[in-house]
């Protein structure tokens, strides 16, 4: 009896540690999200208005500046302002490299107009958070750049000049404290002229307001509403800038076509997963942790009718009732203690452990302040835990009559039976609901890095910013990698096929035109405002893209004559020509081809921008080229082929003097295609991976707490099976019953879990594109699994019992 | 009904009986004597098919029973023989009347079937009130009349029972014996009962005595070889 005492001890200390590990891992997590979402000052109160637009002969600036200051007169705005693009980090306008005192890459440029960039929260160290209207130019910029530059935050008044030997020094008007990284808001230098021109074929402009209440929204919006209509009614001016084409913008721009949301949820972000994500992690963290206290809970409670005997022993032979109060109480927290301190030991040895950065990116270090609070608050729980253990023994083993327990045997009673099988049911709810959530994001993740993608990406290497100087070419470019043995095919593009707003890929290289269509008959239809990609003639091989040309003129292989290869999905209602507006003039390209679709399963419900629904093929439109593919040889070890590629690349470059600089912070290399889907699916591995731990956390610790719990009622059990056994059952139809029971309790506990892990399922499942239907044998699958362990137990149980003799099994007590 | 032939038992470092032979006639209440150790329980679980004897020949209506396999010593449990031990043995986590009418659930009764043997049983063995209470709230008198409905509730043919009045006071062991022998006159089952006392074994229509795991008086039936 003592050993097995030790044994169920021993199995529930293990079981909490493991849990309070799991939970400290993941809380911290989470926690550390959370952290940064609110990171942003005023964050419940900011809103934003995204305008997008195609690319136009006039200033968008000054509709920009217009809605702002329409923001800005109105009641319950506080601030308003607005930035170029590089304000969420997706690109920059074209700036990269900041020219001070030295030359330095820094970071991103953004644009923004002179409104107050507290608006969104940015806490200034010193100088003004706004701009001088009036067309002088200014920068604020974060301290950690003011520091890196001038050795000093305190630096307003000194100047700073972009790298281009043409462009005059700038002041610094402002410096901010810098926001945490991976917050979703990168440092940028916020720079503004009153008279901001867009380089790039389309802009994307973000204006940001904060309301005094966030419950004011609606209000605000219906009078920006009115006030937008009687602007644009008023001031022909803003109507006639453009032309047609504007007029369309401008009405595409109200209210009813645009957005206000709140913008700094860090999960929204840069997390895939979005609030979803973080509240299935920490309620699944939690449940563990619940699991565990479950155990401990239901362990105390089996563990009554053992010690009833010696302890109501004690009380006869004149021990005090408070004594043995004491002695349960310390018994319980010590165990609770020695769970404690081996969880905190492991996470010390994990916080050590590099790997496990794989699912819990942020730091274990328990000096962390989140952390440290955490591990008091779990310290806390545990203590909780020992003491609410501790009761109801103490309760139940000083509160039965000294001559019953002495007389007789004593079992549980009805309630604590009841309140074994309800904790018991819960648990099972709980890893059933655990197990289903990680079952489905396992079965999307596969879903979208196998499925067929629309091109080969199994012989597929690439090089990203990719820039020839003066006096080189692609064509010296890709002349040198097709000498390289192995390489099939090498193109240009400036895109990468996965681009997705959420996951803040950076390769956002495609362009936004607006456009007219011609249909077969000859008539130009309505515009619309399109994404292409723009690639050489190379491209659809080197990528493995099927392309069935549909003209008379086929796909051009020489570039000198830039047309259109339209996707499956948009050649439905089949277009001969479209009417492409670039730089102000009106580009007239024909369809000479249609491909096969690409699938863009990174993207995400809430992306817009994108889709690509065709490709120009050719030099014409645009400037140089970003990116390069290179297709390989089957068989061929990519790894190895990288580094010829790269070697190959050194000889031929002619390197200038930004891109050297550039290089430093940005190492140019090729690379195996396939790290592009992980890189872009990195959140979502980390989720199922964090998950699976989650997962076969909440098994184990369930396990741990059916053996431990096995192992008190093993005495109990022989007997109760045995009588069983006299009165004429077999093993089998022990095991039969046994079976039943608990799997009734499974499935009642699949049937209290699992919709809620559906549920939360298919919140995250939402968020995607092209999401994998949940197969139905899923359920099946996970009750099967936990049937497994269950039957592993009682299995176990029973076979323990049949080896032992049947009358000493009736004659033990 | 039953007979046993040289049944030997050993256990590792004792000899608990030797040789016994005995001839039960159908329907006979026989008690079992002896001071402590002398291998009365050990023959009784041997006559009960809970423990196989190491030598000898158990021969229930003609058939060697232990020449059968477990599970066929099962079923002859299920459908011929009750049990009632001195510690009552009855299954905690079930109230009296699951656990009177395990046997013929056992059985495959149905529900419809059940009830009536079970409330009769619980009303004539004056237990009828406590049936939806749990082992652990009843005296000792009152789980042994649960142990004994439980015992006769499939009408068995063979009915044990070990030191049944053990764990009673006199008054308690004095109602159980009468309604041990009330059962047998309107049951007609054959009873064997283990017991040190004098009282109860009266109730019985022969006694044999077992000494140092003999049967004193008892019949030779050595089988030449």
């Amino acid at each position: 009896m003592k050993s097995s005492l030790h044994t169920h001890h021993a199995l529930g200390i293990v079981s909490l540690a493991m849990a309070l590990v799991v939970c400290y891992v993941f809380a911290s997590h989470v926690w550390h999200e959370s952290e940064l979402n609110y990171a942003i000052a005023h964050r419940e109160r900011v809103f934003q208005v995204e305008q997008t637009g195609p690319m136009m002969t006039g200033d968008p600036s000054l509709l920009t500046m217009q809605l702002a200051e329409l923001f800005h007169q109105m009641p319950h705005v506080e601030a308003a302002t607005a930035f170029s693009q590089a304000a969420l980090g997706v690109g920059n306008n074209g700036f990269t490299t900041i020219y001070g005192d030295r030359v330095a890459m820094l970071g991103t440029v953004s644009d923004a107009l002179p409104m107050g960039l507290s608006a969104w929260g940015l806490d200034m160290v010193c100088g003004s958070d706004s701009f001088a209207k009036g067309g002088m130019s200014g920068v604020i910029i974060p301290a950690s750049v003011a520091r890196q530059l001038y050795g000093t935050e305190q630096a307003v008044g000194r100047e700073l000049r972009w790298y281009n030997p043409n462009t005059d020094p700038v002041p610094v008007v402002g410096v901010y404290r810098d926001l945490p990284a991976d917050c979703g808001i990168p440092n940028s230098v916020y720079h503004t002229t009153s008279n901001i021109r867009f380089p790039s074929d389309s802009w994307w402009f973000k204006t940001y307001i904060r309301l005094d209440r966030a419950d004011h929204l609606g209000s605000v919006e219906r009078l920006f509403q009115q006030r937008l209509d009687s602007l644009c009614h008023e001031n022909p001016l803003l109507a006639n800038t453009y032309d047609g084409l504007q007029l369309k913008y401008t009405s595409l721009a109200q209210p009813s076509a645009v957005s206000l949301t709140l913008p700094f949820c860090h999960a929204e972000i840069t997390l895939p997963l979005g609030g979803t994500g973080d509240l299935a992690l920490l309620l699944s963290s939690l449940f563990v942790l619940l699991m565990a206290a479950l155990n401990a809970l239901n362990l105390s409670v089996a563990a009554v009718p053992m010690h009833m005997k010696s302890v109501n022993t004690r009380l006869v032979l004149g021990q005090p009732v408070g004594q043995v109060w004491g002695n349960i109480v310390a018994g319980s927290v010590g165990r609770v203690a020695v769970a404690f301190f081996l969880a905190v030991l492991t996470v010390l040895c994990l916080s050590r452990i590099e790997a496990v950065q794989i699912v819990a990116p942020h730091t274990l270090s328990m000096t962390d302040d989140l952390n440290s609070r955490l591990l008091l608050l779990l310290g806390g729980f545990t203590l909780l835990l020992g003491l609410l253990s501790a009761l109801y023994p103490a309760y139940k083993l000083t509160h039965v009559p000294l001559s019953m327990v002495i007389r007789a045997r004593y079992a549980l009673s009805p309630r604590g039976r009841w309140l074994r099988t309800l904790t018991l049911c819960l648990q099972l709810a709980m890893t059933s609901a655990i197990l289903l959530c990680f079952s489905v994001i396992a079965w999307q993740n596969r879903h979208v890095l196998n499925t067929d993608y629309g091109f080969d990406k199994e012989r597929l290497l690439y090089a990203q910013n990719y820039h020839v100087e003066d006096g080189g070419s692609d064509e010296d470019l890709r002349s040198a990698l097709m000498e390289v043995p192995g390489v099939e095919d090498v193109s240009f593009t400036d895109m990468v096929p996965f681009v997705s707003m959420q996951t803040l890929t950076l390769w956002l290289s495609g362009h936004t035109y607006l456009t007219r269509r011609q249909n077969a008959e000859g008539t130009w239809e309505e515009d619309e405002v399109w994404n292409f990609g723009r690639v050489d003639t190379n491209y659809f091989h080197t990528m493995g893209i099927d392309v069935q040309e549909v003209k008379a003129s086929p796909v051009p292989n020489d570039g000198s004559d830039p047309c259109l290869v339209l996707q499956h999905r948009v050649a439905d209602n089949y277009h001969q020509r479209l009417s492409v507006l670039h730089h102000g003039r009106n580009v007239l390209l024909s369809v000479a081809a249609v491909c096969e679709d690409l699938r863009l399963n990174s993207l995400r419900e809430a992306d817009t921008l994108g889709m690509r629904n065709a490709f120009i093929v050719g030099q014409e439109v645009g400037s140089s080229y970003a990116h390069v593919m290179v297709r390989v040889a089957e068989g061929t070890d990519k790894q190895a082929m990288a580094d010829t590629l790269f070697r190959r690349y050194e000889q031929v470059r002619h390197f200038g003097r930004l891109y050297s600089l550039e290089e430093a912070e940005r190492q140019f290399g090729f690379h195996d295609y396939d790290e592009v889907v992980e890189r872009i699916y990195a959140d979502e591995l980390c989720f199922a991976r964090q998950m699976l731990v989650l997962a076969v956390s909440s098994i184990l610790v369930t396990l741990l707490g059916l053996l431990a719990v096995a192992v008190v009622e093993r005495r109990y059990m022989l007997r109760s099976i045995a009588i069983r056994r006299v009165l004429g059952m077999t093993t089998g139809e022990i095991l039969l019953m046994q079976m039943r029971r608990y799997g009734l309790l499974l499935l009642v506990g699949a049937a209290l879990g699992m919709p809620q892990a559906y549920w939360l399922s298919r919140q995250w499942l939402a968020s995607f594109h092209d999401c994998a239907a949940m197969p139905w044998w899923m359920p099946l699958a996970v009750l099967t699994l936990q049937a497994l362990m269950i039957g592993l137990v009682i299995v176990w149980q029973n076979l323990h019992s049949s080896m032992k003799n049947l009358t000493l099994a009736v004659k033990t007590e | 009904m039953i007979q046993l032939e040289n049944i030997t038992k050993r256990f590792p470092h004792t000899l608990s009986l030797r040789d016994v032979c005995l001839d039960i006639p159908d329907g006979e209440f026989l008690c079992i004597m002896g001071p402590s150790g002398s291998g009365k329980t050990t023959l009784l679980n041997i006559i009960g098919l809970l423990d196989a004897p190491t030598d000898g020949r158990y021969l229930l209506d003609g058939v060697d029973v232990y020449a059968q396999s477990e599970a066929a010593r099962a079923t002859l449990r299920r459908r011929h023989l009750g049990f009632v031990f001195q510690a009552f043995n009855l299954i905690d986590e079930l109230t009296v009347w699951e656990n009177v009418e395990l046997p013929l659930k056992l059985l495959g009764y149905s529900r419809s079937e059940r009830r009536p043997r079970v409330e009769e049983l619980l009303r004539r063995l004056g237990i009828s009130h406590r049936a939806q209470m749990y082992p652990a709230e009843l005296s000792g008198g009152q789980q042994q009349r649960v142990a004994l409905a439980r015992a006769v509730i499939n009408h068995p043919r063979l009915l044990l029972a070990d030191e049944p009045t053990g764990n009673l006071d006199s008054k308690q062991g004095q109602e159980v014996m009468q309604l041990l022998s009330d059962l047998h006159h309107d049951l007609h089952c054959t009873i064997v009962m283990v017991t040190h006392s004098h009282r109860a074994a009266a109730h019985a229509e022969r006694v044999v005595e077992l000494f140092d795991g003999r049967l004193l008086g008892g019949r030779s039936c050595f089988i030449e070889n």
